[in-house]
């Protein structure tokens, strides 16, 4: 890296935390501290949903993601614009209503403050361990590709956060992501346009896209009813719907960014922003990987894509010479047959092209399964690692710096979005009601929530410190969230559409959805059943609204029999 | 909430508009798609 990518990267990162920092200095309450004072309006609401959702580890994976699998990813979110509509029609007039500081404190006014306690206690847990995530998993990469200290790495994004989310609460939140947000756009199109400036002259846009589709890289939607598959089109409809509603509607990260706005119609506007700009994103971040794809059939790819993660004293580099000499010669080859000018015209030379990229792909399998046999704690999985590879590889000094700030803005933006709403749920619905003391006031509950907030950062922090020592940690962290989402929105689901069922039904129904969820995951953990944790969201919900409408009857139907 | 709010109609228009936008890429990605099945 040059002493300009440097400069880019801390001037940009230094300034956004400067700004977040010196415009919300005046906080002096609780309100504006947790809601900034209702002052923001649409625009920086839908940025900051933006911001809180996109996490580094979005603009690292979702391009390898493609490169290696094609546009298919895009289906997963097809569900959003639906949720975006459920949850302004349904949720936000009633949080609006009840003036709430966090989503469950409106369980207490529909139920009880038992239901309440246990709903925000989930999300603590899904989220705490979370934020910790959020961190470790770009400061991985990062610290390999750039030969970065991971623990320095981990502690810089975790403090530049802890000091502005601490100073200026949420409204700070807002403001910086509303910044990071464009500094993510600037740098992914300039990103896209130096992909296209790396093809070779005679390959434009368009017949990089033609070549992508050829080498079955376009393969958008898929129709197929294969349980299996992830990504389809109903998977996306579907189980993408309840996912949305669940992430978007109930997880007090992204409530906090809306309930901010100026007034309901600014937090709705900031909805529709959110629905109408994610597809149209996400499918720009996969065009970009895909184009990489392309790029990489004209300019030589590394075989694997973290050489830095391979010990060098483990391996005997004699058992991969050939591995890696024959790889070459494909790619030679196949870049040879797709330089002919009429290759987009001639189905025979695509065929060749075809069977040579099955060649590639099947050896880059061979060099990886080698050199675990040699250093079993190699990860195979290398596709986060591929759109940085290129990036540090085809941009120019200056925008590399750029783009790195780019990967650290979206994982501050979400980390901040995450502190602020664990401090939030845990002064609002926990401090405040079960251990303030009568005499507490606003002064004393803002300095509860900022060492709340620090203290939630040290724990991220710490997490992400010492997750390099847990095998799969990122993978448990989404399970984890998956366990607890579904029960969550269940209770919110039945919350709003069913208005005959009570408190203790619904709790009752709620523990009852959690074991079983627990158990179908250890079912599946020791190989009894095939489930994808990607289900458990729609089979907790429903069987926490099935299970508290039949034990509202039940009771009901004791007490009139009594 | 100082101003007075939209009614249903004025939603329903930005409701409508926006399932509309999901079909119409939804039909774009499925001709891409169908455009590179061989």
């Amino acid at each position: 890296m040059s002493a300009i990518d440097w400069v880019v990267l801390f001037g940009t990162l230094g300034l956004i935390v400067a700004y977040g920092s010196w415009k919300t200095r005046k906080n002096k309450n609780l309100e504006s501290y947790l809601k900034g004072n209702n002052a923001e309006n649409w625009m920086t609401i839908g940025l900051s949903i933006m911001a809180t959702q996109a996490s580094a580890i979005t603009f690292l994976s979702t391009p390898g993601q493609a490169y290696e699998s094609g546009m298919g990813f895009v289906q997963f979110y097809f569900g959003l614009p639906l949720a975006m509509v459920i949850i302004s029609t349904f949720f936000l007039p009633i949080y609006y209503r009840l003036k709430v500081y966090t989503a469950y404190q409106y369980l207490e006014d529909r139920f009880d403050s038992k239901v309440r306690s246990f709903t925000a206690f989930l999300f603590l847990m899904s989220r705490g361990l979370a934020a910790g995530i959020t961190i470790y998993a770009p400061a991985i990469i990062l610290s390999t590709l750039l030969e970065w200290n991971l623990q320095l790495t981990c502690l810089l994004i975790g403090l530049l956060v802890i000091i502005y989310t601490v100073s200026g609460g949420s409204r700070a939140v807002s403001l910086t992501q509303k910044w990071q947000m464009a500094v993510i756009m600037v740098g992914m199109f300039f990103a896209f346009y130096y992909v296209l400036d790396s093809f070779p002259t005679d390959v434009d846009f368009s017949k990089g896209v033609d070549i992508a589709g050829q080498l079955g890289k376009m393969n958008i939607i898929d129709t197929s009813f294969d349980v299996s598959n992830r990504y389809t089109i109903w998977s996306g409809l579907f189980g993408g719907l309840f996912l949305f509603l669940s992430y978007f509607g109930t997880d007090q990260s992204q409530v906090q960014r809306y309930l901010g706005g100026k007034s309901l119609k600014a937090s709705r506007m900031g909805l529709m922003m959110n629905g109408i700009l994610k597809i149209p994103m996400q499918f720009f971040i996969l065009l970009i990987g895909v184009m990489v794809f392309v790029s990489f059939q004209y300019n030589k790819p590394p075989i694997v894509f973290n050489q830095g993660t391979i010990i060098s004293a483990k391996i005997d580099q004699k058992r991969l010479e050939p591995i890696s000499a024959k790889y070459d010669i494909v790619h030679g080859y196949k870049r040879y047959l797709l330089s002919q000018p009429s290759v987009n015209e001639d189905p025979k030379l695509m065929q060749t092209a075809n069977i040579m990229q099955g060649l590639q792909s099947d050896l880059r399998d061979t060099y990886k399964a080698e050199v675990v046999a040699m250093d079993p704690d190699y990860e195979k999985k290398d596709a986060d690692y591929i759109f940085l590879h290129f990036v540090l590889t085809f941009l120019p000094a200056g925008l590399i710096g750029l783009l790195l700030a780019v990967i650290f803005s979206a994982a501050m933006s979400s980390t901040a979005g995450e502190l602020n709403a664990l401090a939030s749920t845990t002064t609002i619905d926990f401090y405040r009601k079960y251990w303030a003391r009568p005499d507490t006031n606003e002064k004393k509950d803002l300095k509860i929530s900022r060492w709340l907030t620090v203290g939630w950062g040290i724990l991220a922090i710490l997490v992400a410190l010492t997750a390099g020592l847990v095998e799969n940690l990122i993978e448990l962290v989404n399970i984890l969230g998956s366990l607890f989402y579904g029960t969550i929105l269940g209770v919110f689901l039945v919350a709003f559409f069913f208005k005959r069922v009570g408190s203790t039904s619904v709790l009752i129904a709620a523990i009852i959805g959690q074991v079983l969820i627990l158990t179908l995951h250890l079912l599946s953990v020791i190989d009894v059943i095939e489930l994808s944790y990607l289900h458990y969201n729609i089979i907790a919900s429903v069987v926490v609204i099935l299970t508290s409408m039949l034990i509202e009857s039940l009771t009901n139907q004791i007490k009139t029999q009594e | 909430m100082s101003q007075p709010e939209p009614d249903k109609k004025y939603w329903r228009k930005w409701y409508w508009g926006l399932m509309l936008f999901l079909l119409a890429q939804i039909l774009l990605y499925a001709w891409i798609t169908n455009l590179y099945q061989s």
